[in-house]
């Protein structure tokens, strides 16, 4: 990265309950540019984090800066805040079109000005052949489409999404991922939750993880996983004839364990991956053997996510 | 909380029992339906209120045994005098009260019938509503659909739900309320005098679950919202009374007797009841003083032309609700 | 597990089928669709809940139109929505459709204590439906349509709204059901959920079916396409890479897409490494990814 990272969303050490409930416990973290994955499992603590952002909710103790400023009770930080939210939230008989001129309308957006921001952000969604058709005879992934375009349509700047991607068809998510990664190209600010880890994944590495109400993890996925000791890192590898090549990589300090899990594959276990990265290609070639894949198999988001859960549960 | 305790997965156990042909599923709905329906506050109150009502009821048909027993004493007078303050029916004849037995008993049934079809109005509106709006709401339909369970079935337990309610305030306390009777006052006499009265009970509460129960099941069927039919239920019952008055009040009384009079499906209930009770003969045969009953009778209507306009509604209801119904199971998994 | 002859279902208008024609053998199979594809109509076709316009179809060699009740028998049904009868507790609910399922009081009752244990709902099950969250309503569900132990059951949707913890659970599940010998019919928008347990899918567009076949097969790794993920001086890797025929098509932070010059000469790639002085951190042959199969198929018919 070449610009200077600059805090989107800043918490610090904010917490927030609700009566006798936590909802988000002791939190510090920043937030940076580009699009941010917010994930966790449900009750976690993410719908709180989002409405502490939107000044929705005011922390019960604790500071919290949006694009360098404090939200609660600041108009002027809030319009350049776009959100979509995870339920239904319509006036069924608005036509799509109504319903984010609507919404404009209450962002202070008149006259022309208004006619041309609800169009564009139609546009931008794939919703123009059904802006005049009532909300009720949407389908979800129309509606969750139309909540974008509400979102979007004071083009602000800070974007915060809390399950987009819910109820929409395999085509319909491919768009919508492609419209959040031109628009983090853009430089709007992106704030994603989902429960569907490889899709995040699809569209970017920086994550904050949040489990009971505190940030277990954030930062690149590939960081995190590094900064795992406890966990030895396993490695699959696709090669012709792997009980040779287990005999071998058994003998050596720096492999705790070697599994062959199908007739022409298996799995390493290291507390050191980069060595064994470092030597595999040349124990391979004297060997003789032809490989055919190498790959970290506990480095995407599911499993970074599934080990820290269960260690945070 | 997560969505999952651990990831602990138990090996799936096939099961080797038999299905039975789902010769008794209705009865499981039946009792499902029935018991959900109880779970409600207001409906087991309401259960409740009417059962103490029945032991009312016997207590009446007690001081009427009394009567009976004490005829001629001083006591049998001064009950018969609280009776007449009461209830305003002369019963100061009463050694002849075994004669006429049947005919007071019937009164009385009529009287108590005419008040139950309030309670019926109130239970039906607490039980019926929710009983195909809810599974249209919360798309339960698939859940019975994909099971093999035929519209048919679908629709007969639901009726039969509203039915057992429907029961559980007309005919079952009026036969129970008769039953303690017949103890009380004893004797095979009283058994052969009253059995006719108890068919005719039943008859009668059998017509109002028949009607009533597809009434609104329709209605239940038409809507997801349980709070519309319920309103629906009501103004079905109530808005034709308030009609029949006007009519009756607008149009000569001999012009009320036929089709025009059998606007209010209450009033048709009680004619059709009247007739099967032969009320009108019994009493114009009999030398019981009259203007002592008149308040327990309508307006004379042809009871052919209420029974015919009950059918009609009936069978336009039950039918109404056999095509939703058969229209949904359809349509369950949405286009 | 089922098949179709020239199905066809029309609403009024609108074509919701249009000449199906499959035979599917028993499995956990996946069905794939945009919204609006026929994936619900076809599942209610093959339920018997929906009439077909014109075709003929068979499920467990049951003729849809002459044997309906004896399908429902055998089949299970997790539909889309949550279905739940407000009132009943978990325990209840489950009894309630094995009633209805034809079962005994008593084998319902047991069986569904047995099927609960099996979906993991633990106390949760004596509990009224209406206070569970998404998780527990989906393995309600499905707990629901195993009661009779059916030999063929339809999911339609069935990690929607669940967190990963639950969505992982439930695929274990429909993985062991697989292993148990009933048969899976999965449908679903998420393309990971369907690589994951699926050995075949079924896609769907516009009422017709445009693929089915094996996912291994769909997604067959390409024989000379690779990616490589290293760590070290790219340019002296990219000159031993030039030096052994094998082309670098892109590249992007350490990560290289490479042509090798022939099947089976990955040996290039690691002797360049080791020449290199680098690190593999990983060597990936491409593979159409279910999602690009998807992708390329709707596209194929929206283009005819």
């Amino acid at each position: 990265m070449c610009e200077i990272e600059l805090a989107v969303i800043e918490l610090d050490k904010v917490s927030k309950w609700y009566g006798e409930v936590i909802g988000l416990n002791n939190v510090t973290a920043t937030i940076g540019a580009g699009i941010t994955g917010l994930v966790g499992p449900n009750g976690a603590g993410k719908s709180t984090l989002m409405g502490l952002t939107m000044g929705q909710l005011h922390p019960s103790k604790g500071v919290i800066r949006v694009l360098g400023q404090k939200v609660w009770n600041a108009p002027a930080v809030l319009s350049q805040i776009g959100y979509c939210p995870e339920g239904d939230v319509f006036w069924l008989n608005l036509t799509g079109s109504q319903f984010v001129g609507f919404l404009a309308k209450q962002s202070g957006m008149s006259g022309r000005k208004r006619r041309e921001a609800v169009q564009k952000a139609i546009e931008l969604t794939g919703m123009t052949s059904y802006a005049g058709r009532a909300i009720k005879g949407y389908s979800k992934g129309m509606r969750q489409r139309i909540k974008i375009a509400q979102a979007l349509v004071h083009s602000p700047r800070l974007l915060i999404l809390d399950e987009p991607f819910t109820g929409t068809d395999p085509v319909g998510r491919h768009e919508l991922g492609n419209l959040f990664r031109s628009l983090a190209e853009q430089g709007v600010d992106v704030l994603i939750s989902s429960h569907v880890l490889h899709e995040v994944e699809a569209l970017t590495s920086q994550m904050l993880m949040i489990d009971h109400g505190r940030i277990i993890a954030q930062g690149d996925v590939h960081t995190v996983r590094g900064t795992m000791h406890d966990r030895p890192h396993a490695i699959r590898v696709r090669v012709d004839q792997p009980r040779r090549l287990a005999i071998y990589l058994a003998g050596l300090d720096i492999i705790t364990g070697v599994k062959i899990t199908a007739p022409d594959a298996l799995m390493i276990e290291t507390p050191s991956p980069e060595q064994v990265y470092q030597q595999l290609p040349g124990l391979i070639l004297e060997k003789g053997l032809t490989v055919s894949e190498i790959a970290a198999a506990d480095e995407s988001l599911e499993a970074v996510f599934d080990y820290l859960t269960r260690r945070s549960g | 909380m997560t969505d999952a305790p651990a990831n602990r997965v138990h090996r799936y156990q096939r099961w080797d029992g038999e299905l039975n042909k789902n010769r008794w599923t209705w009865l499981a709905m039946v009792v499902a339906g029935v018991r959900l329906a109880l779970k409600d506050r207001k409906t087991r109150s309401l259960v409740t209120t009417i059962t103490m009502v029945v032991l009312g009821a016997c207590i009446v048909l007690y001081v009427l045994s009394l009567l009976e027993l004490l005829a001629g004493t001083e006591q049998g007078k001064a009950i018969a005098e609280f009776v007449h303050a009461f209830l305003g029916v002369d019963v100061s004849e009463v050694s002849r009260i075994a004669e006429f037995r049947e005919s007071l008993w019937r009164v009385f049934f009529l009287l108590i019938i005419k008040i139950e079809m309030f309670w019926v109005l109130l239970i039906v509106a607490l039980v019926g509503p929710r009983l195909i709006a809810s599974d249209l709401k919360h798309c339960a339909l698939p859940i019975y659909f994909a099971k093999p369970v035929t519209p048919l079935t679908y629709v007969t337990s639901k009726w039969l739900v509203v039915a057992v309610f429907i029961a559980l305030v007309t005919f079952i306390p009026n036969l129970l309320s008769l039953i303690v009777g017949v103890l009380i006052t004893g004797g095979l006499h009283t058994w052969a005098q009253t059995a006719s009265l108890g068919l005719d009970l039943v008859l009668s509460g059998l017509s109002v679950c028949l009607v009533g129960g597809a009434i609104v099941l329709a209605l239940s069927s038409l809507s997801s919202d349980h709070r519309y039919v319920a309103v629906a239920w009501l103004a079905v019952c109530l808005l034709p009374v308030f009609g029949q008055t006007i009519l009756n009040n607008l149009l000569p009384p001999e012009s009320t007797t036929g089709w025009l009079g059998c606007v209010s499906l209450r009033d048709n209930i009680m004619t059709v009841t009247d007739w099967l009770f032969g009320m009108r003969e019994a009493l114009e045969s009999s030398d019981l003083p009259a203007e002592a009953f008149t308040n327990a009778l309508l307006k004379p209507v042809k009871p052919i032309c209420a029974a015919t306009v009950l059918a009609a509604w009936t069978l336009a209801a039950l039918v109404l609700s056999y095509r939703r119904v058969v229209k949904f199971s359809q349509t369950a998994a949405n286009v | 597990m089922f098949s179709c002859n020239n199905l066809c279902k029309r609403y009024g208008r609108v074509t919701a089928l249009v000449d199906v024609t499959l035979a599917v053998e028993p499995g956990v199979v996946g069905l794939l669709g945009p919204n609006g594809a026929g994936k619900s109509t076809l599942i209610s076709v093959l339920l018997g809940q929906t009439r077909a316009t014109v075709g003929k179809a068979s499920v467990l060699k049951l003729d849809i139109s002459r044997q309906q009740r004896s399908i429902r028998r055998r089949v299970g049904f997790v539909p889309e929505n949550d279905c739940l009868i407000p009132g009943m507790t978990g325990t209840g609910y489950v009894y309630y459709t094995g009633r209805l399922a034809g079962m005994s009081h008593a084998d319902s009752m047991q069986r569904a204590h047995e099927v609960l244990d099996y979906v993991a709902l633990e106390e949760a099950r004596y509990r009224p439906t209406e206070g569970y969250y998404a998780g527990m309503k989906q393995r309600l569900k499905l707990a629901q349509a195993l009661v009779h132990d059916p030999d063929l059951i339809f999911l339609d949707e069935p990690t929607n709204g669940m967190d990963p913890q639950g969505r992982q659970t439930m695929l274990s599940l429909i993985s062991d059901l697989g292993n148990a010998g009933i048969s899976v019919l999965l449908s679903s928008h998420l393309l990971p959920d369907v690589q994951r347990v699926c050995e075949r899918v079924i896609i769907m567009a516009g009422g017709q079916v445009l693929t089915s076949g094996r996912i291994d097969e769909m997604s067959k790794p390409h024989p000379t396409l690779y990616t490589v993920d290293f760590a070290g001086d790219v340019a002296a890797l990219r000159q031993q890479l030039a030096e052994r025929k094998v082309s670098v098509l892109e590249h992007s932070n350490g990560r290289l897409s490479i042509e090798l010059p022939g099947e089976n000469s990955q040996t290039a790639v690691l002797e360049a490494v080791r020449a290199s002085g680098g690190k593999l951190h990983g060597l990936h042959p491409r593979r159409s990814s279910l999602e690009e199969t998807f992708m390329a198929a709707i596209q194929r018919q929206h283009q005819t």
